[in-house]
């Protein structure tokens, strides 16, 4: 009798604990930063990663130039902007059988905000461009240049080499100017650009169908040979600060 | 320098918001009251190492050795901390390229993630390449409107997951940004991309409903918001119920203070993101009034402003 009395009381105490709500009375939200706090690195995770900082740094450590001013990112132009399809242009130009009419990279590829003025690592270029991307050429007529200059004029103006200039107006590429003549001047181009987008990437489908010309090296490749390429022969890195996109 | 100062700034304003609001010191010794701390990255790319001192906007910001002690310092004091990821853990240093992401996951797993979802950079190794780095993963992966039924990821990821700490019952879902167009096909192979507001809403409300969740964390990938129609986390925020708090990712959006927004009941919902490369780590304290009574009673209105 008096343990069916425990009973119960244990069973009524069950019942009336069990239902309990979990009210969401305040959210407080703050974004922490590790700046001016004196913030110490975890040493056991410091340790750990320094056998694959080594590793990598045999080669990304590497410096393979001089960059003569601070590149920065933005749009529609930048010098690094300038810089980088310039690179791409001249490669293009030198390693193809045929003549290379300009050169883009869309804007989401280069991965930095800026690279330093000084000397310039390898890694650095790896973090610039830092996709298996291979540099293509494509033979695009006279539609597909305005369709294709449309989409940069459409995302607020991406990367463009030497060679061309453009103005956006209503999100449209007008006023098209490649090597000084207007677009339609010839019928047929020839586009230097990353196999991402002529593989439709950045919502570029109608590229897909078209046959490339394919360098088969990723894009940080070409762009660290022709660093090389420019030590080799004793020759500074230039940056044209042209606006390109009006 | 701008964005030097805007993080400062950043920080200043959110102590003087929080000296402001109810006085926190209260709750601590209130057996009613349950803290829940929320840790959270997202778009962090590889950046294991600090970004360089070479005089650039980013010099000596984040990297994974500060914020694992960060992460440890804030443990200490906290009783129930949960650590999220919202994607795009690879690319963007050299160490992706050299290790194929085996160092982010396995410093991931040693600072102690309990959960994160998949960016569209986390294919950039094909989907081959995340599955072999998946061993390296003491945490799961979760999204909703990846369908990966005929992938080498059928099994491995999943839907939503359920934490349980201190009484408390912490649903989360994830939603992937749309592959095509963004992910070459070859690398995103056969994943079926669903609607992400149907699959978070489904997940959200059986864990609300059925499951009894007291709180619906949706890791986000789909970006902040956009100019256009593109289903961002607003749109997701105000057009689901059932989630408290979008975590977000995919536009490296650096954020003054949290988008404190409605759903479509007029239930508040918290949309946030915290910058990228984990230059910063994202800390919300949520505090739950455990009672007996339906209605909380000590609860302020969440919206500000």
């Amino acid at each position: 009798m008096f343990k069916n009395v425990i009973y119960a009381f244990v069973f009524v105490a069950l019942f009336a604990s069990c239902k309990t709500y979990n009210h969401i009375q305040q959210t407080d939200v703050v974004y922490e930063n590790t700046e001016g706090k004196n913030y110490t690195e975890d040493a056991s995770i410091s340790e750990f990663i320094g056998p694959y900082r080594d590793e990598m740094n045999i080669e990304m450590g590497v410096v393979i130039g001089e960059m003569p001013e601070t590149l920065r990112k933005s749009r529609p132009n930048s010098n690094m902007g300038n810089w980088f399809s310039d690179v791409l242009l001249s490669e293009a130009q030198r390693t193809s059988a045929r003549a290379v009419d300009f050169a883009i990279q869309n804007y989401g590829g280069l991965r930095i905000p800026t690279v330093a003025k000084g000397p310039l690592k390898v890694g650095t270029i790896y973090e610039l461009m830092p996709f298996d991307n291979l540099l293509v050429i494509l033979d695009l007529n006279v539609n597909q240049v305005q369709m294709l200059l449309d989409k940069i004029a459409d995302g607020g103006g991406w990367p463009i080499s030497r060679n061309i200039t453009f103005t956006i107006q209503n999100k449209k590429a007008t006023n098209i100017k490649i090597k000084g003549e207007a677009l339609g001047t010839k019928k047929m181009y020839r586009v230097a650009m990353p196999d991402y987008i002529a593989n439709g990437g950045d919502n570029c489908d109608f590229l897909k169908p078209l046959p490339q010309d394919n360098s088969g090296k990723f894009i940080r490749e070409v762009v660290i040979e022709h660093l090389r390429l420019l030590a080799e022969a004793n020759k500074p890195i230039t940056v044209d600060n042209s606006k390109r996109i009006n | 320098m701008e964005r030097r100062k805007f993080i400062r700034n950043t920080l200043a304003g959110s102590a003087l918001l929080v000296s402001n609001q109810f006085p926190l010191s209260a709750f601590a010794n209130d057996p009613n009251i349950v803290k829940l701390t929320i840790l959270h990255t997202n778009d962090v790319h590889s950046r294991i190492d600090p970004f360089p001192m070479d005089g650039g906007r980013n010099a000596g910001l984040g990297g994974a050795a500060k914020r694992a002690q960060m992460i440890t310092d804030i443990r200490a004091k906290e009783k129930n901390v949960l650590l999220l990821d919202a994607g795009d853990i690879f690319q963007g240093t050299p160490y992706f390229n050299f290790f194929g992401g085996e160092l982010e996951i396995k410093l991931m797993s040693k600072m102690g993630y309990d959960i994160a979802t998949m960016g569209n950079h986390d294919f950039d190794a094909g989907i081959d390449g995340f599955n072999t780095q998946l061993p390296h993963a003491n945490f799961p992966f979760v999204v909703s409107n990846y369908n990966f039924d005929d992938t080498i990821l059928n099994g491995k990821i999943e839907k939503y997951k359920i934490f349980e700490m201190d009484g408390l019952k912490i649903g989360v879902v994830g939603t992937g940004i749309e592959l095509k167009g963004l992910v070459p096909d070859t690398h995103y192979k056969a994943t079926r991309y669903l609607d992400p507001i149907t699959s978070a809403q489904h997940y959200a409300t059986m864990l609300k409903k059925e499951m009894n969740c007291d709180y619906v964390i949706c890791l986000s990938h789909l970006g902040y918001k956009y100019g256009r129609e593109k289903v961002s986390d607003v749109i997701l925020a105000q057009n689901t119920q059932d989630i408290d708090l979008i975590i977000g990712g995919h536009t490296h959006t650096f954020m003054r203070e949290a988008d404190r927004r409605r759903n479509k009941n007029g239930d508040p919902v918290i949309v946030t993101q915290a910058g990228w490369a984990g230059i910063l780590l994202g800390h919300i304290d949520v505090y739950f009034e455990r009672s007996k009574n339906k209605r909380c009673i000590t609860c302020k209105n969440q919206l500000v402003g």
